[in-house]
């Protein structure tokens, strides 16, 4: 069976996100407010074959731990996954 | 004459670069596809510098999973990863820490100063993503095993950490690129000094 599911990765908050300071400071410049903070990540939709939801889950885990995330400075979360009832 | 191979992947580009300095400085150099093991033995094997699979998903991600760097660490061999190289085993936790985007967001193309065996090198860095970040745990760990320093620290990394070596010394990454450094009509050949430490640092 095929399942899809919906993964977030994002910068842990202990580690400097250069690129979310940037993106907050213009935020700041065109004067929409003056205390917002960003933080950025990444949004990936990853479909597999398992033969339950279980096996899903523990294939994609690993696809998100060993390739979409750096455990050192990033931290991942599971949104979603379901069958595609569908495929 | 010390045996040196070039780990190509798709995207790298300071591949013939490094193999002219490294073939300038008296290494027998040829170059290994990334999508091979590697059955043979050298002294140094370099992984150079570029964008090996278009840092998709980030630096070095991807380029951790093909056959030639699975086989690492082999033996004896000096490994030594140069900017994406070095993103590269940080990514495969050959080295400690990892590489964040540069505090500016910029990318840095320019002669850096460096510190290195208590000289100041002049040797270029060209990164957008070359901030050495450390987990603070690992801070004293890693002390005897910085290898060199930026003077200015540009990037804004931790302990201004340019270039480390792994537990046994057997390891080597750097951002700076000697290899851009070893003929004068790159305007500094100051990269010279640390191709001949290599040679001195092979078993």
């Amino acid at each position: 069976m095929k399942y899809k599911a919906e993964i977030i990765v994002k910068i842990k908050d202990m580690v400097k996100d250069a690129r979310g300071e940037v993106a907050a400071n213009a935020i700041k410049n065109c004067g929409i407010t003056q205390n917002a903070t960003i933080r950025t990540g990444a949004f990936y939709e990853v479909t597999v074959e398992a033969s339950d939801i279980y096996n899903a889950r523990n294939l994609i885990l690993e696809i998100t731990q060993k390739l979409l995330a750096n455990p050192i400075i990033e931290e991942h979360k599971i949104l979603t996954l379901a069958e595609m009832k569908n495929a | 004459m010390p045996s040196c191979a070039i780990i190509v992947f798709a995207g790298t580009n300071c591949d013939m670069d490094t193999f002219r300095a490294c073939e300038f400085m008296g290494f027998k150099t040829e170059y290994i596809s990334a999508n091979t093991t590697i059955a043979k033995h050298y002294d140094i094997i370099i992984i150079p510098g570029g964008f090996s699979y278009g840092d998709y998903i980030s630096s070095g991600r991807i380029a951790k999973f093909t056959p030639a760097m699975r086989t690492l660490p082999i033996k004896n061999s000096l490994i030594v990863g140069i900017c994406n190289g070095f993103q590269i085993l940080c990514e495969l936790n050959l080295l400690h820490g990892t590489l964040l985007c540069n505090n500016s967001t910029k990318f840095l193309s320019k002669f850096s100063k460096i510190n290195f065996q208590n000289k100041l090198l002049t040797i270029p860095i060209a990164h957008h993503q070359g901030n050495y970040f450390l987990q603070p745990e690992k801070k004293n760990e890693i002390k005897k095993q910085i290898l060199m320093t930026y003077d200015e620290n540009e990037n804004g990394s931790d302990e201004k950490i340019a270039g480390l070596y792994d537990k046994k010394n057997r390891i080597i990454g750097m951002m700076p690129h000697p290899e851009r450094a070893v003929f004068k009509e790159t305007g500094h050949t100051d990269g010279r000094i640390i191709f001949e430490f290599l040679k001195n640092e092979i078993r």
